[in-house]
């Protein structure tokens, strides 16, 4: 066997440091079997206790913001539909919201309520999908198995309604593109049935396996102080025990006659942020089950007509999976929009990562980091190339990263 | 006077030995992985799969990472094969009448049970990566859980040899030899039912050994430190310690098979051999439920319930043989 001649010896990043052992520093990510997407933390180490966190994002950024500028609002709703997969719809929830604002367009009836229905179809499956990985990232193979395939049952509801398991396309400006017909209700209700059961399976595991519990109980845990101090949304501020919920607060589409609640928690860790997500399953399956029996009496048109809009400028919400989703929006009367900006969940919750990680031991993390169930398709910002011998490192603009791309 | 012919015949043993817990390894190896693939609502592979998966390994690359320490990373693999094929010939397939064994060999047994998990802390030491030397730790604060109670509930039946009948022999073949029989109306003479408690610690102790949920994968925690110890290892040398962990299915079942299970039970010679096969693949099978059915635990945890909840168990046992009760 041919084997290379020794070069000189290049710098490891990470190598690890003799002076200081036993504390030494665990590079977890850029890619690692527990994160699903690029995302790179900086662990210091003794032993099996973290000590030291240090977060860096950033490898997964596509310049959606920019790319916005240049498209008519049309265009955008193809393109907020692909800044993340999972929560495809609320993204477009979010962004037809916004223009809706802007232009002062009334959603008739029964687009809103398809639009909820699609939603919390989003919801269920985006919960459904964090318990599987979840389950996976401690180990139980088997109920990420399972969880997984009762997920199955509600992507076939969406590719019933919209031909599509992901990216639904079904949200367009002043309304939603495709409606649902009365004898498809009949097949969804009985879907959502096998669902809320497949829910209260999971909500008993986890309630009640051993494994779980010592897994997840009093790990990661963040104060509620803190968690108003780095203001952190959605679940995992309503584990933490603050009551903030868009569709409450802030009611968008059909929420604000729709009764449900909002399930809050009080410890702030995992375990608590599992039976968040768990009971929001139950009270999406009943949300859903409400947009069905208005969809069966309203009748009605499911696109209200779009005129010019108007120059101003126009900041919408919607109560993403993972937590507020914000869309802000400048009109300057032309069809493109002058400036658009995406606030997503995952930004304000990764921070508070850093707060959660130091203190707990190495075989925690993953499922801490998945707590949050940070989603980076949506997060990353900034563009920075660091060398691989991690001394020098390189800020592209936005001109340089147009050039590259073409 | 050991004469050509008997080494000629402790030879052709050990070959039928080793090949025997080869091929039981690979059989119940696939029962593994289809049985928890069907308790997952997944298909599994194929009969093939556990043996195509190491030919596979040996026809990759070779290659030794820069930071590695050579000797000690290619050595390891080496150590690991050779204690679990002297493992596999020392343990008796259910006879008595085997000629492998020395007069002590339970001890010898232990001792080289502990050096196949020390292959795996040389292995991630050597190989000069974080996650390997993570792995490593683990590997090691799971050999001090659980080998005491492990070694207390290996010992407990040679030691309870005296009080079945037999004089004290620390001989596995002695052992098998006392189980034959009745115990009390049709439950047979078996160590399990005169010692439960120091079963079901010795039982944990190799389903941890065994890498099995809940305790047993946690040096090798996938989605924490990618493969623990073995995390640098490819090619050939992964190759030889896949092929090593293979036969953890025949060696540690058939451990509690023979000290704990009555062995082949007395009988003649192919049935007693397909009677204390059909146990170790019961074994087997409760071990890839257990796995199947729960999360992986720290190791803190680990720690915990080996040396308090075993260790109780084992201790309890080692109590009622030493006082008689």
């Amino acid at each position: 066997m041919t084997r290379k001649k020794k070069t000189e010896k290049k710098t490891i990043p990470m190598q690890i440091d003799e002076v200081t052992a036993p504390e030494y520093v665990i590079p977890l990510g850029p890619f690692h079997p527990a994160l699903l997407e690029g995302e790179y933390f900086k662990l210091k180490v003794e032993g099996e206790k973290v000590l030291e966190v240090d977060l860096k994002l950033g490898y997964n950024y596509r310049g959606i913001m920019k790319l916005a500028e240049s498209r008519s609002y049309h265009q955008n709703m193809y393109l907020f539909e692909r800044v993340c997969g999972i929560c495809s719809a609320a993204h477009t929830t979010a962004y037809s919201t916004t223009v809706e604002m802007l232009g002062g367009i009334e959603l008739p009836d029964r687009a809103r309520y398809i639009r909820t229905l699609i939603a919390e179809l989003e919801r269920i499956h985006s919960h459904l999908l964090w318990a599987g990985v979840g389950m996976e990232l401690i180990g139980f193979k088997t109920l990420f198995m399972l969880i997984w395939r009762d997920r199955e049952h509600v992507l076939d509801v969406l590719e019933a309604i919209s031909g599509n398991r992901q990216h639904y396309a079904m949200n367009t400006i002043g309304g939603v593109r495709k409606d649902i017909e009365k004898e498809a209700i009949p097949k969804i209700e009985e879907k959502l049935k096998v669902l809320h059961k497949a829910t209260e399976t999971a909500t008993k595991a986890v309630l009640e396996d051993g494994g779980i519990r010592a897994r997840t109980k009093g790990i990661g845990t963040l104060d509620k102080e803190i968690a108003k101090q780095i203001s952190v949304v959605g679940p995992v501020a309503r584990a933490a025990g603050i009551k903030i919920d868009v569709r409450k607060d802030d009611p968008y589409a059909a929420y604000d006659e729709i009764p449900f609640d909002v399930i809050t928690a009080n410890d702030g860790d995992i375990f608590s942020m599992a039976l968040v997500r768990l009971g929001e399953l139950v009270e999406s399956v009943k949300i859903s089950q409400y947009c069905l029996d208005k969809l069966k009496t309203t009748g009605g048109p499911i696109q209200a007509e779009v005129k010019e809009i108007p120059p101003g400028e126009a900041v919408g919400r919607v109560e993403a999976p993972r937590g507020e989703l914000m869309y802000y929006l400048v009109s300057n009367g032309t069809n493109t929009p002058e400036r658009a900006r995406v606030r997503t969940p995952s930004y304000l919750n990764d921070y508070a990562l850093l707060f959660m990680l130091p203190g707990e031991s190495l075989a925690d993390v993953p499922i801490t980091v998945a707590s949050i169930d940070p989603c980076m398709a949506c997060t990353d910002r900034i563009c920075t190339v660091v060398n691989q011998d991690m001394r020098t490192q390189k800020t592209s603009t936005i001109q340089e990263l147009f050039k590259n791309s073409r | 006077m050991a004469t050509l012919f008997d080494y000629l015949l402790i030879i052709t043993f050990y070959f039928a030995a080793i090949g025997l817990a080869f091929f039981f390894s690979w059989g119940a190896a696939w029962v593994f992985r289809k049985l928890s693939a069907r308790l997952q609502a997944r298909k599994g592979p194929p009969a093939y799969q556990p043996i195509a998966d190491i030919i596979k390994l040996f026809g990759k690359e070779r290659f030794i990472p820069r930071l590695a320490n050579k000797f000690l990373y290619t050595l390891s693999p080496l150590v690991a094969l050779s204690a679990i094929l002297i493992l596999s010939f020392m343990i008796p397939p259910g006879t008595p009448f085997w000629p492998g064994p020395l007069a002590f060999d339970l001890i010898v047994i232990l001792y080289f049970s502990v050096m196949f998990s020390l292959a795996f802390v040389i292995a991630g030491w050597a190989s000069g990566s974080p996650w390997g030397k993570i792995g490593a730790s683990r590997e090691v604060a799971m050999i001090l859980s659980v080998e005491l109670p492990l070694a207390i509930a290996l010992l407990i039946p040679s030691l309870a040899l005296a009080r079945v009948g037999s004089g004290f022999s620390l001989s596995i073949t002695d052992v098998i030899a006392a189980q034959e029989g009745i115990f009390i109306w049709f439950l047979p003479n078996w160590f399990l039912f005169h010692y439960p408690l120091a079963s079901v610690a010795l039982f944990l102790a190799l389903l941890t050994k065994s890498w099995m949920r809940p305790f047993g994968d946690i040096p090798e925690a996938e989605q924490e430190i990618f493969a623990g110890p073995l995390t640098e290892y490819g090619g050939p040398l992964l190759g030889i310690f896949e092929l090593a962990r293979l036969f953890r299915f025949y060696v540690f079942t058939a451990l509690f098979v023979d000290l704990y299970l009555g062995g082949g039970d007395g009988l003649i010679f192919p049935l007693n051999l397909l009677v204390f096969l059909v146990k170790c693949l019961v074994i087997v099978i409760i071990m890839t439920i257990i796995h199947v059915a729960s999360a992986r635990y720290r190791i803190s945890h680990a720690f915990k319930w080996f040396l308090t909840v075993c260790l109780a168990f084992a201790v309890f046992s080692l109590i009622r043989v030493l006082v008689g009760f």
